[in-house]
């Protein structure tokens, strides 16, 4: 094997014409993982089970029975899929040692496809609403996996996208979502973390779920937004406009408003009896979920169930909440206005741009540092534009 | 509301945290704000006058019960004796 991991279509030329197995770049991949700080990124890693499975990949293969150009290729998934054989927590009390009956549809397709699940990728749990990433100190480039099947909420997975590394999520349920542990069911997109624009296509095209395409504007344009920035960062690429958007200070309020409650309603469901852990505790119904609640959220997911709920009382009903949904309906509206101009955006990929994507249900790349984003059902003008951006080329 | 069970240090620490940020939020008021809701998204009239309509035979309706005792449905009890049985 090369000391650099290859991307998923150079992989699976390699395994199509034999020059390598599924078992000797599965054993590869664990091996490099388990002798690194990387080992860290997994909440669990099951090396017999990935091999299991890449022994069964190349008997298929030695059969001529290959599934397909993912078969044999292995990857990992956030620990918000839910998946059979491997232990489901979210990083979350209620769920440690979880084993879900059933597998989430983006993991399902994946598995089905012949692609070789490695293990569990280490997240934030309901803090994922946060904007933060899980650690923006390692490259996706380094963590030796071909791709990776990730969840974004609050916009920190943008930072991932250093070069080589591309990730991609499109608008909400493009992926379908079944199987995913939620955070803010308005927010949550399932994506990817891959290694090429290439390999970006080909997943798309796997897991997505068909859509009407939608036309380009005449003529096609594209925009930077330097994300209200005093300071612009070069624009990088050379056709299209520098604009404004209705984005400000009280958008990221908005944002903030609408997945701390979403976020409050989902941790709702933990109440100890019905699901989640079910400790032993004194006292009524009530009582007891409380003490049981109290003891399995962390102070971070406290302090948001916390919030979420005040949000939806009195006064803060009035003044936040719901001025944040009209505000995100307002937003809604703008942005439909705009993608009737502009093919894409571009801004700079921040957690100040981040959460953008997913409160305005755009389908978002991030390449480069740049954040590229247009609406449901032009990923494949996406993708073009983020190469054309990434090559110098314009990208229209 | 939230229904959690916290020491009063953890709740005082998180309290003064929640206030500061709730103060921040409330920067999102605004004037002539009104309260979106389902009724409007679909467009029904909430404030009409109440009608009575057709509606399906209890009988019909308790077709499909699992368990029932006379004209009601018995559900599983959660708490107590029998709890978790159906």
């Amino acid at each position: 094997m090369t000391d650099d991991m290859l991307d998923v279509s150079e992989l699976a030329e390699k395994l199509a014409s034999g020059e390598t197995t599924s078992a000797e770049l599965t054993e590869d991949c664990i091996r490099r993982i388990l002798a690194s700080p990387l080992r860290a990124q997994f909440a669990y890693l099951d090396a017999d089970v990935a091999m299991e499975a890449a022994r069964a990949s190349d008997l298929r293969r030695s059969r001529g029975c290959a599934l397909g150009a993912l078969d044999g290729i292995p990857f990992a998934a956030e620990d918000r899929f839910c998946t059979v054989g491997m232990p489901t927590e979210n990083r979350c009390g209620f769920l440690r040692g979880w084993h879900a009956p059933y597998e989430a549809e983006a993991v399902r397709r994946l598995r089905t496809s012949g692609a070789v699940l490695l293990g569990k990728l280490r997240t934030n749990g309901f803090s994922s609403v946060n904007s933060e990433p899980v650690s923006g100190e390692i490259r996706f480039a380094d963590w030796n996996i071909p791709f990776a099947l990730i969840a974004e909420t609050g916009g920190g997975s943008w930072l991932w996208g250093d070069s080589p590394s591309v990730v991609i999520c499109p608008a909400r349920d493009r992926i379908s979502r079944e199987g995913l542990i939620s955070c803010a069911p308005s927010f949550d997109r399932v994506g990817f973390l891959v290694r090429s624009l290439a390999d970006g296509e080909y997943l798309l095209n796997v897991l997505a779920e068909p859509t009407p395409r939608v036309a380009d504007p005449d003529p096609v344009k594209l925009a930077w937004w330097n994300g209200n920035r005093a300071v612009g960062q070069p624009v990088p690429f050379e056709v299209g406009d520098t604009v404004e958007l209705p984005v400000t200070e009280r958008t990221k309020l908005a944002y903030r408003v609408l997945s701390a409650v979403e976020a409050a309603s989902e941790m709702g469901l933990y109440d100890g009896i019905r699901f989640g852990s079910r400790a032993s505790a004194e006292g009524t119904a009530r009582e007891r979920t409380a003490k049981i609640r109290g003891a399995n959220f962390s102070r971070e997911e406290q302090k948001l169930l916390l919030l979420g709920t005040a949000l939806l009382m009195g006064e803060f009903r009035e003044d936040c909440y719901f001025s944040a949904l009209r505000l995100r309906r307002e937003l809604l509206r703008s942005m439909d206005a705009f993608f009737s101009q502009y093919r894409a955006l571009a801004c700079p990929a921040s957690v100040e741009t981040g959460y953008l994507a997913g409160f305005a249900d755009l389908s978002a790349l991030s390449l480069n540092g740049v954040l590229w984003m247009a609406p449901r059902g032009r990923e494949a003008a996406l993708l073009h534009c983020a190469k054309g951006g990434r090559d110098g080329t314009g990208g229209v | 509301m939230a229904c959690l069970d916290l020491s009063e240090e953890r709740l005082a620490e998180l309290a003064r945290e929640i206030g500061a940020e709730l103060t921040v939020l409330t920067e999102l008021k605004s004037d002539g704000v009104y309260a979106p809701n389902i009724e409007e998204a679909v467009g029904l009239d909430a404030l009409r006058e109440d009608s009575a309509g057709n509606c399906l035979p209890r009988e019909a309706l308790l077709a499909d019960a699992l368990c029932r005792d006379g004209d009601c449905f018995l559900v599983p009890d959660v708490f107590g004796e029998g709890g978790g049985s159906a």
